[in-house]
């Protein structure tokens, strides 16, 4: 003998029933990730207060007072973009006309220009050159040192477009050791002196600097390189 | 509801559990009854599922995200990193909220407005930012911070977001077009910045004008048709001013909220990764 409750308990779950046989009819896709809602939407609702709070604090007591108004005739000491955009004038600034033997085959400005193009070249490709599983930087030492070369040189060409800063502080920055070993006459396309040298130097030491960390952190984890890719078979299968 | 066609299931329903549930009586019979007719008017059993759902979700759902359910270790302290995207959407929206009212008040025109110092080389542009907003309307000094640490916010939460997915790989399958979407933003939030810088019609803003003028001018064959589209001309003036207040006020934010949508949408739909 049924109560009331169970017959109302076995009608609501044939209901359900029959709307799940309905839903089940349509393909269902995996959702890998994260799911926006409700995870990621809990943790940027605390991100509203915190930035709320901030901004409000920064902006009443960081002020940010207006330059002078501007003048066509007389061009400032130092001219300057906002601090984002300063690599870009630093490739400007370290590009020169391109020679081959003393002749002049493309200007230097406009070498500038293609190369803020490179630069986003540089990342449009990230997707094609990065394969495998990987997503740590310590299971793709190479990936990860690309990355670095390109945030180290964003900074040392932003260094670059204050170059007269540099100099003034630094005479031995401004040094041309290849204009002086008569090296210019050759094949030149960059600025030679050594700050912009350095600007080049730097990221890539930095690059090779975090490939062998990497690599080092990988042998005393596991003992062993290349395990990321036996890992990566079955941990990431899940992702 | 009118439901249309077919037999409704909740009328199948209610024949089987009254009839495979053994004799019940004439009262319980009344009480399912009434039930049914309730049921059918106030969908109970959608309030049932909704509740279910969100005890699920509180008491298992929450906790247990992807990286738990398979034994992973999650790095919980890099959770900051993955909100950066969201910082960049809610800096975009104060500088939006901000901007619409420094617009109200901003001149964009290089005519003479002579001020004590500055004389002839007072425009109404720098004018309006230095006296009318920062020392006549009320709050519109704040105004001009909030706006101004908008947008630094904004780009730096952009260049930070962009290292986060670089160093967790999350341009890789099936994120890549979310990858691409997302340069393009970059791109776009880099323009707003550059075109805003020009506006004050500052002596920064003049000789930034002036870098960002030759660059155009330096490309071969599109060079002088794109400073002509950008800057309106091969020297800075009053079309300068123009096009700058016009692609800051409306083109870039406008085609920048457009692209944010579909960047989150996709995200929405692909899930964000996980730091483990
Ligand atoms: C205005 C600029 C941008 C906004 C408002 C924005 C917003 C977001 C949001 C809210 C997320 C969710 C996860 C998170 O916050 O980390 C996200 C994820 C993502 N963003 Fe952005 N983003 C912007 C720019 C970029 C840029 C410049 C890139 C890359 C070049 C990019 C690539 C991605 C990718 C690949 C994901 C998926 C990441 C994952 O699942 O881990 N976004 N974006």
């Amino acid at each position: 003998m049924a109560t009331t409750k169970e017959l109302i308990q076995a009608y609501m779950d044939e209901v359900d029933r029959l709307e799940e046989e309905a839903r089940a009819k349509k393909r269902f896709r995996a959702v890998e990730g994260f799911p926006y809602w409700p995870h990621q939407f809990m943790r940027d609702s605390i991100l509203v207060l915190v930035f709320l709070a901030a901004l409000g604090y920064i902006s009443a007591f960081i002020p940010y007072y207006l330059e002078t108004p501007a003048n066509p005739s007389g061009q400032p000491l130092i001219i300057l973009p906002d601090w984002y955009l300063l690599w870009s004038y630093g490739l400007l600034k370290i590009a020169v006309d391109v020679t081959i033997f003393g002749t002049v085959i493309m200007e230097g400005k406009l070498l500038g220009v293609l190369l803020n193009g490179v630069v986003v070249g540089f990342m449009v490709i990230v997707p094609f050159i990065a394969r495998g599983a990987a997503r740590r930087p310590v299971e793709a030492p190479a990936m990860a040192g690309y990355g670095v070369f390109g945030m180290l040189l964003g900074i040392t060409l932003s260094i670059y477009s204050v170059n007269n800063v540099f100099y003034q502080q630094w005479g031995i920055l401004a040094q041309d050791y290849y204009v002086q070993a008569g090296l210019n006459e050759i094949f030149y396309i960059l600025q030679t002196d050594l700050l912009s040298i350095l600007s080049l130097v730097v990221p890539i030491l930095g690059a090779f600097v975090t490939y062998y960390f990497l690599k080092w952190r990988q042998n005393i984890t596991t003992g062993q390189t290349g395990y990321e890719n036996k890992l990566s078979a079955s941990y990431y299968k899940i992702r | 509801m009118a439901k249309q066609g077919g037999p409704r299931p909740g009328a199948r329903a209610y024949d089987t559990a009254r009839t495979g549930k053994g004799q019940a009586t004439g009262m319980q019979k009344m009480n399912l009854r009434l039930w049914a007719w309730l049921e059918d008017r106030f969908l109970f059993r959608q309030f049932r599922r909704h509740y279910q759902e969100f005890m699920l979700r509180i008491n298992m759902q929450m906790p247990v995200s992807h990286t738990e359910r398979y034994n992973l270790r999650v790095i919980w302290y890099w959770y900051p990193l993955y909100t950066l995207g969201s910082l960049a959407l809610l800096s975009f929206v104060t500088a939006t909220i901000s901007g619409i009212l420094l617009a109200l008040y901003y001149v964009p025109s290089i005519a003479v407005r002579t001020l004590p110092p500055y004389g002839e080389l007072s425009t109404e542009a720098w004018y309006s930012v230095a006296v009318t907003i920062t020392q006549e309307i009320p709050f519109g000094f704040m105004l001009r911070q909030l706006h101004f640490w908008s947008a630094m916010i904004m780009v730096a939460a952009v260049v930070l977001h962009t290292v986060r997915i670089y160093m967790t790989q999350s341009y890789k399958k099936p994120r890549e077009v979310n990858y691409f979407v997302g340069i393009l933003l970059l791109v776009l939030t880099l323009g707003l910045g550059y075109t805003g810088y020009l506006l004050p019609w500052s002596q920064l803003s003049f000789w930034a004008g002036r870098i960002g003028l030759e660059m155009a001018l330096a490309t071969p064959l599109v060079g002088e048709w794109a400073a002509a589209l950008v800057f309106g001309g091969s020297a800075l003036g009053q079309e300068t001013l123009t096009r700058m207040h016009v692609l800051h006020v409306f083109v870039l934010p406008v085609i920048t909220f457009g692209v944010m949508v579909m960047h989150i949408m996709i995200v929405w739909i692909q899930g964000v990764t996980e730091p483990h």
